[in-house]
């Protein structure tokens, strides 16, 4: 018997309890550390020696410092943090967009009432000067309140593009420290030990990747990790690191695409294959919130423009002329894909902006057809000769021939609330007047009168004078340049005659020998027919079937509800990720009372061992004296 | 389950943060005075108060109109009345100068005093509506409606200027036919027309007796003729002003309601506001209270 055998158990408790109290310490000190899994020291008896008198133990070993960690649990993490930040994303996006429309006082909708509210001073007294000027105002602030959403629709458009710039650069860069990553691991677990921190940061860098474009890692054996975007999309496998890159989307230039560029390859990355992450949620948002907003606000501006332009022409001003536009706004446009092979070109124009759609079209030639769909919906229409009119806009093809799978993008909705512009230069310019009045004979004896007077064309005989003539018998004649001269027309109380671009509704009974008159109206600046016309189409379902007024709350509130879900989604999604990340807390997290208990019973232990060595000591001092 | 430091912190944090976000957002509500503070709040309430608020818009624009045109009528009406009291005076003095026992003398002085009515006449028919435009303005004319050139003529377009969303409620007199298109026996002839010709005869110092007696009651039965013609003018603008009372209480009553329905939509419930800010802030203490009590108990203390 030998007391070495004794100084060796006590040597090696002392080493375990020591590397114990240090694993302790490392996860005191990392109890902060994002990512970080607590370590415990594995420990396994050291074997025993065979004597006669049976086996004496040798003491501890120390067998290996694992960290506490569960894959599917992080996993699970990784996966949910892409969730969670695409949501998130979206959200904060669309609240700002929620946030730009939501003082209504001073909104488009409040704007196009006080336009409507000027018309009435005007109808009131159709010459006052101030009056109105205070239209032409009137006018600007319209101008100014859709210039400005479609401004801020703008800056989100380049904030959202400066957003992905950045997603881009950082993601490029922690694909490399991954890859760099993966190489250390390797060398590291060549040792036959786990490189437990290694892995932690590599965890956590896998997550962070995932919150920004959704990742999967796929682990090999040596501890390294493959990573796969959501669409199984290679971004990191072996040696061979992906190259995220933004470039302008063939549709539409004015859009930047996700092309992810593995060994040379580039593969366009559609937004729904890319599931959560920041760049998910991004795309998200422009394709879909941001264009929505786009298109609703093009729609209202469009046909407010259209619709007053027009009852503005068919009016005279208070110098005698056909009323000038009062709005200008940016005309629709095809753009070719940078990939066609024919070379067609197409022109898109409006021709009734009272139905037109809020949504762009792309129309797609497929050898034999052509199809346009709407973008809002895609609605698809086959069409088979040119020109063809859809939603109020006129397509055709102006020069070229279509190869099969050409594809043009007609940017309608998108485009009208753009260069939005006053036209009406001065309240003079207003055309409150038409060009033409009724006047009853002086003579008449009936009571015929006209009820309802509308110039509805700029017809080049509307001033031509017309006189309607009663023969007392049910019966009426015409006469007039333009207007055929028919005679022995039935006439009903009620009933509507138009010529040349007026209409009018008739009541009444009529004397033999009563007429009205058509005639060109002596001073339009002091007429207020047309004002009263302008002031009337507030009420008119001119925007797809409903009112200026209708067709902006229904703005408002689509955007109410995108965000309403889109904050929905990101609580829930939240609520999730933090689920995920409290069950793999449970597993790896540090708890500093544990740790606190775990130091005392180590300390303990420490102290035992300790005290075994003196004991050791002390006998062999013992020993030594005996032999004195 | 095993609660780590870390977690435990984070979930103490977002709860403290989740009751501040809360707080706030009461505050806000509170110093805004609404609880429609944006339209992802409640999209539909959204949408709802801004068609109520551009319907009360819509209440103001028609009665906008409704008083200018309560206010033209009402000059139409009183203008009208003058020239009614104006007639009736000339009929009664062509009555007395009718009385076969005047002298020419006695004749002419009368006619002069009918002169001035006349006169009055024809400002009233000219008479300004105030608004830049003219009480017998018909369909709209900068300049004065009627003019003498020889013969008074009518040189605004004939018919009425008209205002309304709904209705059509007209704010000038068809001064044709309240002056103008009198029917006699020798066609159609204006009233200045009749009272001139009554007057040069009674002016003439050397008219016969018939020949006064002719002039006379033709001048009896164009006015009571123009008379008619005043008074139906009259009832007209009476209905008209009767319907606008109407639509402008309807509107008063609309706009009350829809006020109280927008109020409903975006305003805020204060006493319920100031209980959920209470309740919020009671929670927030809480949270702080009990963040502070677990971070202060830790083993180490005892190590």
């Amino acid at each position: 018997m030998s007391l070495g055998g004794l100084f060796g158990v006590g040597t090696s408790a002392l080493n375990a309890a020591y590397m114990q109290l240090q694993t302790t310490g490392h996860n005191i000190a990392n109890v902060n550390t994002p990512g970080y899994s607590r370590q415990e020291v594995v420990l396994g008896s050291a074997g025993a020696n065979g004597t006669g008198a049976g086996f004496i133990g040798r003491g501890v070993e120390v067998a290996t410092v694992k960290r506490r960690y569960d894959q599917f649990l992080n996993a699970e993490v990784t996966a949910t943090t892409a969730a969670a930040a695409g949501d998130k994303t979206r959200a904060t996006q669309l609240a700002r967009l929620d946030d730009m429309l939501a003082n209504t006082d001073v909104g488009i909708g409040a704007a196009l009432d006080d336009l409507t509210a000027s018309f009435a001073d005007v109808v009131n007294r159709p010459f006052d000067a101030s009056a109105r000027n205070v239209v032409q105002r009137r006018v600007e602030t319209v101008v100014e309140r859709i210039g400005s959403v479609s401004a801020g629709l703008d800056n989100m458009l380049e904030d959202v593009d400066q957003r992905l710039q950045q997603a881009v650069e950082t993601t490029n860069n922690q694909l490399r420290t991954l890859a760099d990553l993966n190489n250390l691991i390797a060398k590291a677990s060549g040792s036959g030990q786990t490189p437990n921190d290694l892995l932690d940061r590599r965890d956590a860098l896998v997550e962070e990747i995932s919150g920004t474009i959704q990742a999967s890692a796929f682990h090999y054996p040596d501890g390294t990790v493959s990573l796969f975007a959501a669409s199984g999309q290679a971004l990191l496998v072996g040696g061979a690191v992906a190259d995220l890159s933004l470039s302008p989307s063939p549709d539409d230039a004015s859009k930047l695409r996700l092309v992810v560029t593995t060994n040379g390859r580039d593969v366009p990355m559609r937004t729904e294959m890319l599931g959560g992450g920041t760049i998910g949620g991004l795309l998200k948002f422009r394709d879909e919130d941001l264009d929505a907003a786009r298109f609703r606000l093009g729609q209202l501006a469009a046909s407010v423009a259209w619709t007053y332009n027009r009852q503005q022409s068919l009016g005279r001003d208070a110098n005698g002329q056909v009323g000038e536009p009062m709005f200008g706004f940016a005309q629709p446009r095809v753009t070719e894909n940078s990939g066609n092979v024919g070379d067609a070109e197409f022109s898109a124009a409006i021709t009734d902006g009272t139905v037109l759609a809020a949504s762009d079209y792309q129309i797609t030639f497929n050898g034999s057809a052509y199809l346009v769909k709407r973008l809002s919906d895609d609605t698809e229409t086959t069409v088979s000769s040119w020109p063809a009119t859809i939603d109020g806009l006129t397509l055709d093809l102006t020069s070229g021939t279509a190869q099969a799978g050409d594809r043009f993008l007609v940017r309608a909705a998108s485009e009208y609330a753009r260069h939005f512009t006053t036209e009406l230069a001065s309240g003079q310019r207003l055309a409150t007047g038409y060009a033409v009045t009724t006047t009853q004979g002086a003579t008449n004896a009936g009571d015929v009168s006209v009820r309802k007077f509308a110039v509805e064309s700029n017809d080049t005989n509307l001033t031509a004078p017309v006189t309607i003539t009663f023969d007392g018998a049910g019966n009426f004649s015409v006469s007039g340049t333009g207007t055929g001269n028919p005679t022995g027309l039935a006439y009903t109380a009620g009933m509507t005659i138009s010529y040349n671009g007026w209409s009018m509704e008739l009541r009444g009974v009529p004397a033999a020998g009563d007429t009205i008159q058509v005639v060109p109206t002596p001073d339009p600046a002091v007429d207020n027919r047309n004002a009263r016309a302008l002031l009337e189409l507030a009420d008119k379902p001119l925007v797809d079937g409903y009112s200026y007024n209708s067709a902006f709350s229904q703005l408002l509130s689509d955007i109410g509800v995108r965000t309403q879900a889109a904050q929905a989604s990101a609580s829930l999604s939240e609520q999730v990720l933090a689920d995920a990340r409290s069950a793999r807390a449970e597993v790896s997290g540090v708890n500093l009372d544990e740790e606190a208990a775990r130091l005392l019973q180590y300390q303990q232990a420490y102290q035992a061992a300790a005290k075994l060595m003196a004991t050791a000591q002390s006998m062999f001092d013992t020993v030594m004296q005996m032999s004195n | 389950m095993r609660v780590t430091t870390q977690l435990a912190y984070e979930r103490a944090i977002d709860a403290m943060n989740d009751r501040q976000a809360r707080l706030v957002r009461s505050q806000e509500e509170l110093a805004t005075g609404k609880k429609l503070l944006s339209p992802s709040d409640d999209p539909t309430a959204a949408a709802d108060a801004e068609r109520t608020r551009s319907q009360l818009r819509r209440i103001e624009i028609q009665q906008r109109m409704n008083d200018f045109a309560t206010n033209m009528l009402g000059q139409a009406e009183s203008t009208l009345s003058r020239a009614t009291d104006l007639m009736q005076s000339l009929r009664e003095g062509f009555v007395q100068a009718g009385n076969g026992s005047l002298s020419p003398t006695d004749r002419g002085l009368l006619a002069q005093q009918f002169r001035s009515y006349r006169e009055e006449l024809y400002t009233l028919a000219n008479r300004p509506d105030g608004a830049g435009g003219y009480v017998f303005g018909g369909q709209g004319t900068r300049t004065e409606p009627f003019s003498v050139n020889g013969t008074v003529t009518y040189d605004a377009t004939p018919g009425v200027q008209q205002v309304g969303l709904d209705h059509d409620t007209p704010t000038s007199v068809d001064g044709r036919t309240a002056f103008m298109t009198v029917p006699t026996a020798s066609g159609q002839r204006s009233v200045f027309d009749i009272v001139d010709d009554a007057l040069a005869v009674l002016e003439d110092p050397n008219a016969s007796k018939p020949t006064v007696t002719a002039a006379v009651q033709a001048a009896l039965g164009g006015i009571d003729t123009a008379l008619d013609r005043v008074q139906q003018r009259r009832t007209d603008i009476g209905e008209h002003l009767k319907a606008l009372e109407g639509r402008t209480a309807l509107n008063e009553t609309s706009s009350i309601e829809l006020s109280s329905e927008l109020s409903d939509l975006v305003d805020l419930d204060f006493a319920k506001a100031i209980s959920e800010f209470s309740a919020n802030q009671t929670a927030l203490q809480a949270a702080m209270k009990t963040y502070s009590e677990i971070s202060k108990m830790t083993l180490f203390d005892y190590v």
